[in-house]
């Protein structure tokens, strides 16, 4: 079995500010030129980062400005890797367990109107993977291109 | 400006300006949302043609503004992209939001009262 090549690679740091996700965002739209993706891959790609650069924000710095959150993205020969590390309060591992928004209540009131970012990363991606080591907490990604096509 | 808005035949027409409806102008959003309840508009097509990202937070804000509309008020939008499309998918929303291909079909759709047309 021979080890997946790298192709690409990419690295962002902000700020925790919800406009600095943005530039996020930017930073794996153009690690995604490198995969071959469609737009809407690309587009999906780019919300699970921010889906998962938002809740660092709201939870692991608790709205707080002036964190640092780290972004890395690595394109290989069959997928890309993204992560985000940051120094905030550690996920509750049980949290990342999704469950599907209730669409089918009584009306309107029973909607979702938050918390689908968790569920929509593990929609979208094939692994999600967490970790807290020395107070840095590393949430890592994982879209193989075979499950794009 | 984030969206222009203009009233035709008692719908309230929403022009989102910003091609990324995401968690730094939800804020802006829902102060919007808000004004246009006070102002008592109950009927509302939301343009998405500019529109390029919108994350879950996006979502939320539609959500909520179709909650305050509540029975006596219908939502429905158009001009959504393919990518804006597949979010509405994912989450099931596409079964709750009332989406359209074109802002005069969203308006035909709405069935305004002729009570309200004439307000």
């Amino acid at each position: 079995m021979t080890t997946p090549r790298r192709k690409a690679s990419l690295s962002v740091t902000i700020t925790s500010a919800m406009v600095e996700v943005r530039k996020i965002g930017a930073a794996v739209r153009e690690l995604c030129r490198n995969t071959g993706f469609d737009a809407v891959a690309i587009y999906h790609c780019e919300l699970a980062v921010v889906e998962a650069a938002n809740n660092i924000i709201k939870h692991a710095y608790r709205g707080e400005p002036g964190h640092r959150i780290e972004f890395t993205g690595t394109v290989l020969d069959d997928r890309i890797i993204l992560s985000l590390a940051d120094s905030g309060r550690p996920a509750d591992p049980r949290m990342m367990i999704p469950s599907p928004p209730k669409t089918e209540g009584d009306g309107a009131d029973d909607l979702p109107q938050g918390k689908l970012g968790l569920f929509l990363i593990h929609s979208i991606m094939d692994e999600v993977r967490i970790s807290s080591d020395g107070g840095e907490n590393r949430l890592t990604m994982v879209r193989k291109f075979s499950s794009c096509n | 400006m984030i969206a222009t808005t203009e009233k035709v035949d008692g719908v309230l027409i929403v022009v989102l300006n910003e091609d990324r409806l995401d968690a730094a102008v939800t804020p802006l959003m829902d102060l919007l949302i808000e004004q246009w309840l006070r102002e008592g508009h109950r009927y509302v097509v939301m343009d998405f043609s500019a529109v390029d990202f919108m994350d879950s937070t996006g979502l939320g804000c539609l959500v909520m503004f179709l909650k305050k509309l509540g029975d006596g008020g219908k939502l429905a939008l158009c001009g959504v992209s393919v990518k804006i499309m597949s979010l509405f998918k994912l989450t099931r929303m596409d079964r709750i939001f009332q989406i359209h291909g074109s802002r005069e079909e969203a308006v035909a759709h709405l069935g305004v009262p002729s009570q309200a047309v004439e307000r």
